[in-house]
């Protein structure tokens, strides 16, 4: 009976398992947090990019997708799913086209963007993902807006008979398309007198486009000549249609013929900052090729005396370095005696020489020779003791 | 000569063990090469100057975008003039630089110590690449930015000194994206073992929600699917609920549906960094479940729950 009532127990008591799992670390982010369109005109075109990043430690699938009154304007340009590896971001653009027929007003809608675990093929239970809802606000209306912002803009410098270039980095932040028009002049410094003008009209940039313009300046002038070395003023005026909406001007130099082509950086040097008397110092210099050609590059490092003597000189090896790498150049040094001294180290390469890199050396007495040396100093006094000792008893 | 050779002696050890114990302050030279180099500092009347700053992080966009629980490094540079020559401001023959970044809405400069808030510092800017013209040079002063970096305009200032102690300095500005950006502690949760006809008592199971970006959020919550059961029925995701309370009554939770509905009282702000140590901003979601009388008992039953961030509502 007692048994029956056991199983009757068990058998009534019905248990809905729901399965567990351990604490882990899932993550996502999104920038921007939310996107507004204004002034969007029916039939138009606005654009967004979104930073999306998995910050979990494992891959996911991200999904991504509109919901809401206008989920039909808005398309992700490209894959809308696709996997993250863990800790990996892509740039997302969506693109949103409002119908001709669209009614003038506000409207309000939602990105979400959802990552799914790919590890939770298999398991049971109640499992969770994670996402970033981006609001969208939209407002749509007949009023033309034609305006473009220059965001920034840079000019390089350029060697004697080569190519100057600047780039221009501008925004429409109207609801049309426009055309972007620049004029470039280039001053000399020295007097301000104009040395070239250069005219360039960019191709079209659509509404919310942002976009970076590479402009390439001839470096002629009349009679075969090319502009010559020295140091520059390059002035940008932006136009739409007929207004200047923007100027600004830029230092750059015109250098020597493989001035660029032929440039590398001592980006730092690396060594224990203090040793003992009696080791060697390993000084590693990181070096860059940021030019164009490969170079053939030497580190020299001076060390001087607190007092600014030069106590030795010492160089590395001969190493070629490619274009865009880093070498790391390494030279051994012995100090000869203790104290603060200075490391002064620079690259030489293809007849130039990088600026230099300097940073303090701090050489120590070892810890036995101090000890060593208070034993000897115990002895001379034991020696001086008994020679005073012996002395009086002679004389006695 | 034998009576001449122990002071002798004793004076030689002598000098060898107080050279030997007296550590630190003697410099033995001795060096193939007693060349001295003299480091001239040039007190020359003209100032260095800094021409236009230029400040951009990683992705090179018009704004900084952040990373989340992590630093995003934004980088000003500058090219900087002295017809003194390069040598006389790149550290050479004198001269330094130093940068701050700050929340121009809050700070001004110098804006202090880098405080990982709204103001980074960096007092040894590098310059970088060759000296040209032997007058001009590129300088470029970096900083790791936190996550928390408010969503406003920053300003990038460098300063250059030369080696008169002549200074000039320029600034630019560049806006700081807001970010959001969000972190669950569990990607499962353990509900317990539940009888038909009976529910949690308590939404008391709890999960962590961490912030990791620069604003303040709200969560929006909904069932992907309903519990599927391996032998049936299956179980309304509603009977799953949610609160921000572990004592709430399992009756009194919010019960889960399969639209997105928003948390607006979540209210999870951004991390707040003090004393230059970033914060944790958490929050927890505490969940309760009931299960239908007339469930069939000894299954498992299957659903997915989407937690997302959103900005605060």
């Amino acid at each position: 009976m007692a048994n029956n009532n056991i199983f009757a127990f068990c058998l009534s008591f019905m248990v809905i398992s729901i399965m567990f799992s351990s604490i882990v670390f899932a993550g996502l982010s999104a920038s921007p947090a939310t996107v507004d369109f204004d002034n969007l005109l029916r039939g138009g075109y606005a654009e967004q990019f979104f930073v999306i990043k998995n910050i979990d430690v494992d891959p996911a699938e991200i999904r991504i997708g509109p919901e809401g009154e206008i989920a039909e304007w808005i398309n992700v340009v490209g894959e809308n799913v696709f996997v993250l590896e863990g800790n990996e971001a892509r740039i997302v653009k969506i693109a949103i086209n409002p119908p001709l027929d669209a009614a003038n007003g506000e409207y309000h809608t939602t990105i979400f963007i959802t990552a799914i675990p790919l590890n939770n093929v298999g398991k049971s239970g109640v499992f969770f993902t994670w996402g970033i809802d981006i609001p969208t606000n939209v407002i749509v209306t007949d009023q033309q807006v034609s305006n473009y912002t220059v965001e920034a803009f840079t000019v390089s410098n350029a060697e004697e008979c080569k190519i100057i270039q600047y780039s221009i980095n501008v925004y429409n932040r109207g609801n049309v398309r426009l055309t972007p028009r620049y004029h470039a002049t280039i001053l000399n410094v020295a007097d301000r007198s104009v040395v070239k003008e250069f005219y360039y009209t960019a191709e079209e940039l659509l509404p919310t486009q942002i976009r970076t313009d590479i402009v390439r300046i001839p470096y002629e002038l009349a009679q075969f000549r090319c502009i010559p070395q020295g140091e520059y003023l390059l002035k940008v005026d932006a136009y739409l249609e007929d207004q200047m909406i923007y100027t600004r001007d830029r230092f750059f130099e015109i250098l020597e013929p493989g001035a660029l082509t032929i440039l590398g950086n001592l980006k730092g040097i690396d060594y224990p900052e203090e040793v003992e008397l009696g080791e060697v110092v390993k000084i590693d210099g990181t070096f860059r090729n940021v030019g164009e050609e490969s170079l053939v590059s030497k580190l020299r490092c001076e060390i001087y005396s607190e007092d600014e003597r030069l106590l030795e000189f010492v160089e590395s090896d001969q190493r070629e370095v490619a274009v865009a790498t880093e070498e790391i150049l390494t030279v051994f040094y012995t100090p000869k005696g203790p104290g603060e001294q200075i490391v002064h180290c620079v690259v030489n390469y293809e007849n130039k020489q990088t600026p230099p890199v300097r940073g303090p050396l701090s050489v120590t007495i070892p810890i036995m020779w101090i000890y060593v040396g208070i034993l000897l100093l115990i002895i001379i006094i034991i020696i001086i003791v008994w020679k005073v000792t012996k002395s009086k008893v002679v004389i006695q | 000569m034998s009576k001449y050779m122990t002071p002798v002696l004793v004076l030689v050890l002598a000098v060898l063990a107080i050279t030997l114990a007296y550590n630190g302050s003697v410099v033995v030279t001795g060096m193939a090469s007693s060349m001295t180099r003299t480091f001239n500092a040039t007190t020359g009347s003209a100032d260095p100057i800094v021409r236009t700053v230029t400040c951009y992080d990683a992705d090179d966009t018009t704004d900084v975008d952040l990373n989340a629980f992590a630093t995003s490094t934004v980088v000003c540079n500058a090219t900087v003039y002295d017809s003194e020559g390069c040598q006389d401001y790149n550290g050479t023959v004198g001269g330094s630089s130093q940068g701050e970044f700050y929340d121009a809405e809050i700070e001004s400069q110098p804006c202090g110590a880098n405080n990982h808030s709204d103001c980074y510092n960096n007092a040894s800017c590098e310059f970088t690449g060759a000296c040209s013209s032997l007058t001009n040079q590129t300088v470029e002063c970096s900083f790791d930015v936190y996550y928390s970096a408010n969503n406003v305009t920053w300003t990038g200032w460098i300063n250059v000194s030369d080696s008169g102690s002549l200074t000039d300095n320029n600034t630019d500005n560049i806006t700081v994206a807001n970010l959001n950006a969000l972190n669950l502690t569990d990607e499962f949760i353990f509900l317990g073992n539940i009888a038909p006809g009976a529910d949690t008592t308590l939404t008391n199971v709890s999960m962590g929600v961490d912030n990791g970006g620069n604003i303040k959020i709200d969560l929006d919550l909904n069932g992907t699917t309903d519990f599927t059961c391996a032998t049936g029925p299956n179980i309304l995701i509603g009977n799953l609920v949610y609160d921000t309370s572990a004592a709430t009554a399992y009756g009194s939770g919010t019960n889960l549906t399969t639209t997105a509905t928003a948390l607006s009282t979540f209210d999870l702000l951004e991390p707040q960094n003090v004393a230059a140590t970033p914060s944790t901003a958490s929050g927890t979601l505490y969940w309760g479940m009931g299960i239908p009388i007339g469930t069939v008992g000894s299954q498992t039953c299957d659903a997915t729950v989407r937690v997302a961030a959103i900005m605060d509502q």
